[in-house]
């Protein structure tokens, strides 16, 4: 079956890119990508590609993994408070495979990623028992548990430890353009199959699961199965953008790569930008990371979360559909105006 | 070795005797409401702040300062609920994000007054002083904190059953329809039911941390995570089940952490090996009837 | 014909409740039957007894002669057997084309819907139940007439042998009533076996040829709706306020 969707969509291909751009949504992603693309040629400033341009990395990462997070809990309805375990898992194996194993960063990336994959598995099953915001718990207290464990100073022959690995090896290139585009591509990979899985048939059957269990148990799914796949699945995306913050930092420790507030992140980006929206978690993630960097610029760094915290509580009190939908509506409103439609 | 029995059996005590308080308020909260407070870890960490703070301004007002002190976090618990909870009740992930976005906001506000270092409110005991009993000295504000407990656990129950408030709270928690045909304003009883949540908490937390220390603004998720493994344990909206799955986690804890290498870095993961073990085991905990939802 | 569906002394409690009681019965293929009892007699608890969502105390539920006590919900859907719900559910941001559709990829809907494909098969179902032009939109909107077919068009999609519909006409304005008579109807002379309970006797009176009575979780009378309406226990257990045929 799926098979025969893919193997659809692939030969509707063309047509379907050509209706796809467009629309005003299409259009208006072709402009993003494009921009993205363009970006890291417009300078050559050491300040530009060094700094400027590294927040752009950022983002992206971080879009990825906001994205990852939406797909589990706007897409399939499974609140999780502990992505950082993805996250963070990826990160480690990331980082230990180039450090102590001398990987190539590709495949450390690669390896990172199934790391979480498994860690989807395991931590997907025994939380499949709970519900809601049952699960919004027990998801936060496995991270917990993790980041207790990595922590701890008599495991810290195997885990690392408090000071976690470090390595100017664990990176994707010493220079920021490559690694801008690199990252930029594993975004737009990301985000295509993210967005196609929660429009195709298999994310009709998740979103049926978060709508109404029972009745997705009464439709003959098999729900166990279907919200395990969420699970790994979401893992993936957020192993793909944990591997890659930790070639970002060149190194990983337990607070940075497992604390709650990355988790925190994930759920704010993804909430601000728009539950379900997918394309919202992008919007979140640069509007975070690029307020952040004004505030460090501006010498307010130690309120950044507070302002963070405040702005989802906000949010999430006073619109539904984040700021990336009212923000849409405003820009196709111009667009039609502007096409005399 | 005897001394590492007392030991273990005080502080399991101790321990239960917070984790129980805590997950009472916690417990009821959900029973009632169906409503998954994150926020309510950051009340019991906030106690811990105020409190310290408080002494700084108002030198020698302990016991004033602890009742305005619980006033406070009490008036928070139901600002919580009308301010954010209420309007979003309908949706489980709405309440679920913006309680945690509150626990966030506390913790993020006092890190910035307060740094991350840990702070001792060692001198803000309303009892100090130690009593011996066969060889093990304890801590006299410890030895009031359990016995307060006990007491509080005793007025709750006989709160929730005889008075009239505490009928309306069963009534809601049982079938909320049906209490609203009744006459029941379920709102006010679910604004009642937080209050008296962060009440229970501050007063664990204004009596049992002074004693022990303030680890940081983040101990609140920490607290949060017991509370919920206890819960999870006793089983979900059991009341009876907060207080046994309390002291049950208090002593697993204290067992961990006294008699097992490396013990007290492990204590802090028993909780969350206990949520795991019984999620696997008995999803519905050891008084829970109802199955998770 | 032979027997679809046998449910041997199927006993469920809640706590000291007892909601269902030794409660046996046998349904052939092909029959159109009723399930009566006042409110709390147990009716529910019998349909979710069969569909898995609960699993019996004692007793054991046959369908084609394999074994289906306590399987899983989804299970027993594969197995041929669908049902619907009393109080309607229905994937509320889902359009109700992709609400029957998530049924049509169950694996009997799978099958059934192998040469005309997924979204084809559940327009045809849609059409069927008389919701086609209605495909692209999420049931929020819906009269409650229109959601008591999505739910049938969703039991359809899993393309059953043994239709469970609870309650279909509850809260139903007579006109609603009238075409959900007119499908269901429609549906059993296609061949489907179809099972449903009401508290209403006289709706399902004119209906089903055949009618089972419980109360208090007991067997009480199985045969056409006249003996049943006649039954002395049946009467009484309808006391309390005439209901049977209000
Ligand atoms: N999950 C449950 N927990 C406890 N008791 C239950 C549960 N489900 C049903 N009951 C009880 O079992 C009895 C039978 O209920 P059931 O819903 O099967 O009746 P019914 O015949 O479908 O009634 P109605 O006409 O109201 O739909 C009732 O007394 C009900 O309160
Ligand atoms: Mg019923």
């Amino acid at each position: 079956m799926l098979k025969n969707e893919i193997e659809e969509k692939v030969k509707q291909f063309p047509t379907y890119l050509k209706s796809w751009v467009k629309t005003f949504l299409g259009g208006l992603t072709l402009f993003c990508i494009i921009s993205l693309i363009a970006l890291p040629f417009l300078s050559q400033n050491q300040n530009f590609t060094h700094v400027f341009l590294r927040q752009f990395t950022l983002a992206m990462i971080f879009s990825i993994f906001a994205a990852s997070w939406d797909l589990l809990t706007g897409i399939s309805g499974q609140i999780s408070f502990g992505h950082a375990i993805f996250f963070g898992i990826a990160g480690y194996i990331c980082a230990y495979l180039i450090s102590y194993q001398n990987f190539p960063p590709w495949i450390a990336i690669f390896i990172g990623a199934i790391g979480a994959v498994f860690f989807g598995l395991i931590i997907g099953i025994p939380c499949l028992r709970l519900r809601g915001p049952y699960l919004a718990l027990g998801t936060l207290a496995f991270s917990l548990v993790l980041l207790k464990l990595f922590l701890m100073g008599s495991l810290s022959d195997v885990l690392f430890g408090s000071e976690g690995i470090s390595d100017y090896r664990i990176q994707i290139s010493d220079n920021p353009v490559v690694e801008y585009i690199i990252i930029l591509m594993f975004m737009i990979v990301s985000f295509i199959t993210i967005i196609q899985v929660s429009k195709s048939k298999f994310g009709t059957i998740l979103k049926s699961i978060r709508d109404d269990e029972v009745s997705a148990d009464a439709s003959g799914i098999n729900t166990t199965r279907f919200k395990v796949y969420a699970f790994m699945l979401s893992a993936l995306f957020a192993g793909i953008a944990g591997a890659c913050y930790a070639t970002y930092v060149g190194a990983v420790n337990p607070t940075g790569n497992f604390g709650a507030t990355i988790s925190f992140y994930a759920i704010l980006m993804a909430s601000l930008g728009g539950l379900t929206t997918i394309r919202g978690s992008a919007l979140g993630a640069f509007f975070f990371i690029f307020l952040e960097y004004s505030l460090i610029v501006a010498g307010a760094e130690i309120y950044v979360n507070l302002i963070f915290a405040l702005i989802l509580i906000v949010v999430v009190r006073f619109s539904e559909h984040g700021i990336l939908k009212p923000i849409l509506e405003r820009i196709k409103d111009l667009w039609d105006l502007l096409l005399g439609r | 070795m005897i001394e590492d029995i007392m030991n273990m059996l005080f502080n399991g005590i101790l321990n239960g005797a917070v984790l129980a308080l805590i997950s009472l308020g916690y417990s009821l909260v959900y029973g009632v409401g169906g409503i998954m407070n994150m926020a309510h870890g950051a009340y019991f960490m906030l106690t811990g702040y105020l409190l310290l703070w408080g002494m700084r301004i108002f030198p020698g007002m302990l016991f004033l300062t602890v009742i305005f002190v619980i006033i406070i976090i009490t008036i928070i618990g139901g600002l919580t609920y009308i301010l954010l909870i209420k309007p979003l009740q309908d949706t489980h992930v709405g309440v679920v994000l913006i309680t945690f976005g509150l626990a966030f906001l506390i913790e993020q506000w006092i890190l910035i007054v307060s740094g991350t270092t840990s702070a001792s409110i060692n001198d803000y005991v309303l009892f100090p002083g130690t009593t011996e009993f066969l060889g093990y000295s304890m801590f006299n504000q410890y030895i009031f904190f359990i016995i307060a407990s006990l007491v509080i656990v005793s007025l709750f129950a006989l709160f929730i059953s005889k008075s009239k408030l505490g009928k309306s709270i069963r009534a809601v928690s049982q079938d909320r329809e049906a209490a609203v045909l009744m006459g029941i304003n379920a709102n006010r009883v679910l604004l009642y039911t937080v209050m008296i949540s962060a009440f229970l908490a501050a007063i664990a937390a204004s009596l049992y941390l002074p004693g022990a220390a303030l680890t940081g603004p983040g101990m609140g998720w920490t607290y949060l995570t017991s509370s919920f493994a206890v819960i999870i344990l006793g089983g979900m909206g059991s009341l009876v089940g907060s207080v046994v799955g309390g002291y049950i986690m208090g002593f697993v804890t204290s067992f961990t952490s006294i008699f097992l290498p490396n013990g007290p870095s492990w204590a802090h993961v028993v909780p969350l090996i206990v949520i795991l073990i019984v999620l696997i085991i008995r999803p519905r905990g050891l008084f829970g009837k109802k199955k998770l939802r | 014909m032979g027997t679809i569906l046998e449910v041997k002394n199927l006993t469920k409690k809640y706590g000291g409740l007892t909601a269902v009681n030794d409660f046996s019965f046998e349904i052939k293929r092909g029959e159109f039957i009723g399930l009566i009892g006042p409110n709390g007699a147990g009716k529910t608890t019998v349909f979710n007894l069969i569909s898995g969502f609960e699993k019996p105390n004692s007793g054991s539920i046959r369908f084609d002669g394999m074994n289906i006590t306590g399987l899983r919900p989804y299970k027993i859907v594969n197995k041929g057997i669908a049902r619907t719900f009393q109080l309607v559910r229905s994937f509320k941001f889902l359009t109700l084309l992709q609400n029957v559709s998530v049924a049509c990829q169950s694996k009997r809907g799978r099958e059934a819907s192998k040469s005309a494909g997924i979204d084809a098969h559940a327009s045809s179902i849609l059409a069927a139940v008389g919701l086609v032009d209605k495909a692209r939109i999420p049931p929020v909107v819906l009269p409650h007439g229109d959601l008591r077919k999505l739910q049938i068009g969703k039991a359809l999609g899993t393309n059953p042998e043994l239709l469970l519909l609870d309650e279909p006409f509850s809260g139903l304005t007579h006109e609603e009533q009238q075409t959900l008579t007119d499908l269901i109807l429609k549906l059993h002379d296609d061949g489907l076996t179809i099972f449903m309970t009401g508290h209403v006797l006289r709706e399902l009176m004119n209906l089903v040829p055949r009618v089972i009575a419980m109360h208090q979780g007991k067997f009480i009378v199985d045969g056409p709706p006249k003996e049943v309406a006649n039954n002395k226990i049946v009467l009484e257990a309808y006391l309390g306020g005439g209901e049977a045929f209000a």
